[in-house]
């Protein structure tokens, strides 16, 4: 009884109790796990590539196209800064400027999307896609990964997997930093109370970490 | 537990400004190599160019350069496990 009036007393003070330092390795934990996740198809590409199918691999790779992948990878570099600047930006008490950086940090992330979806829509058209989806026959055709050999069958594979779930990464980022948006907004973050914001900050730098090692083992092998 | 903010170690804009300038010259460079060929050369360069890249990224904007020793070690050791997990899947398929 005693303990839970004093916790109460101890709500009410000024500064609310926080674990900084707690919080950051959390997330940093998850973010092995990350790690881990797209470590493990890292791996199975390295693997098949060298030491299986590194012609298949090499044909495969000339179907994608370099140019939007490098203008991804900018758009996802230019996304990294401005999420950083918007930190610092908060930090240093100036709330308007940090807006800009977090607004801006959304439109590259959905820019990003964007030309994926003209990537993966130029693949499907080609008919690249995986070929169990028989429902994509009657917009594009019946696939031809079945009909490619089979290296190169693997390597979209990957490919649709990697940047499928890189993707899906970047969607939930996107999500995350609308979260922080709004508590900028609102005041709920400021310039002492910003660890959630540093959090997702790290998430959103880990999702351009994966693109980093995607994109010149995707686009850049052949 | 104390409260921390005395040693939170805000980095400038300038700063990050430089390493995303360091980031864009890096991509440049893994691109213009691509286009040539080294052979097997070519996958070493393009991995040791993005590991660069990925350098800059965990140790200014994922701020692992300014924080303390041990979040350092445990960044550190769950490269070091993902990498003992690469070297003996190369060593095995390597030596078949």
């Amino acid at each position: 009884m005693s303990n839970s009036t004093e916790l109460h007393i101890e709500e009410n003070h000024d500064h609310e109790h926080k674990d900084y330092i707690g919080d950051k390795m959390g997330m940093w934990l998850f973010l092995f796990t990350e790690l881990l996740l797209f470590g493990g198809m890292f791996l199975a590409f390295l693997v098949y590539y060298i030491s299986f199918y590194q012609e298949d691999f090499h044909s495969a790779g000339k179907h994608l196209n370099v140019m939007m992948g490098a203008g991804n990878t900018l758009i996802l570099l230019t996304s990294s800064l401005t999420m950083v600047l918007a930190i610092t930006a908060i930090q240093n008490k100036n709330k308007f400027l940090s807006i800009f950086y977090l607004i801006t940090t959304v439109v590259c992330a959905l820019g990003f999307m964007i030309v994926k979806y003209f990537e993966w829509g130029a693949k499907f058209s080609h008919g690249i896609y995986p070929y169990k989806l028989t429902s994509l026959a009657e917009y594009f055709g019946p696939s031809i990964i079945p009909s490619l050999p089979k290296g190169e069958g693997i390597f979209f594979g990957l490919y649709f997997t990697m940047t499928g779930l890189h993707g899906f990464h970047v969607m939930a980022g996107v999500a995350v930093i609308l979260v922080v948006l709004y508590k900028v907004i609102i005041n709920d973050i400021d310039s002492e109370n910003f660890g959630f914001m540093e959090n997702v900050g790290l998430y959103w730098h880990v999702v351009d970490l994966i693109w980093i090692y995607l994109f010149p083992l995707l686009y850049l092998v052949a | 537990m104390s409260h921390s903010n005395d040693e939170i170690h805000i980095v400038s804009y300038g700063t990050h400004t430089m390493v995303y300038i360091g980031l864009l010259v890096l991509t440049s460079l893994t691109v213009a190599v691509a286009g040539g060929d080294f052979g097997s050369l070519n996958l070493i360069i393009a991995m040791v160019i993005a590991t660069c890249k990925a350098g800059l990224v965990l140790s200014y904007f994922m701020h692992v350069k300014f924080e303390n020793r041990v979040l350092q070690m445990m960044v550190g050791s769950a490269i070091l496990l993902l990498l003992i997990a690469y070297g003996m899947s190369f060593i095995d398929y390597g030596s078949r």
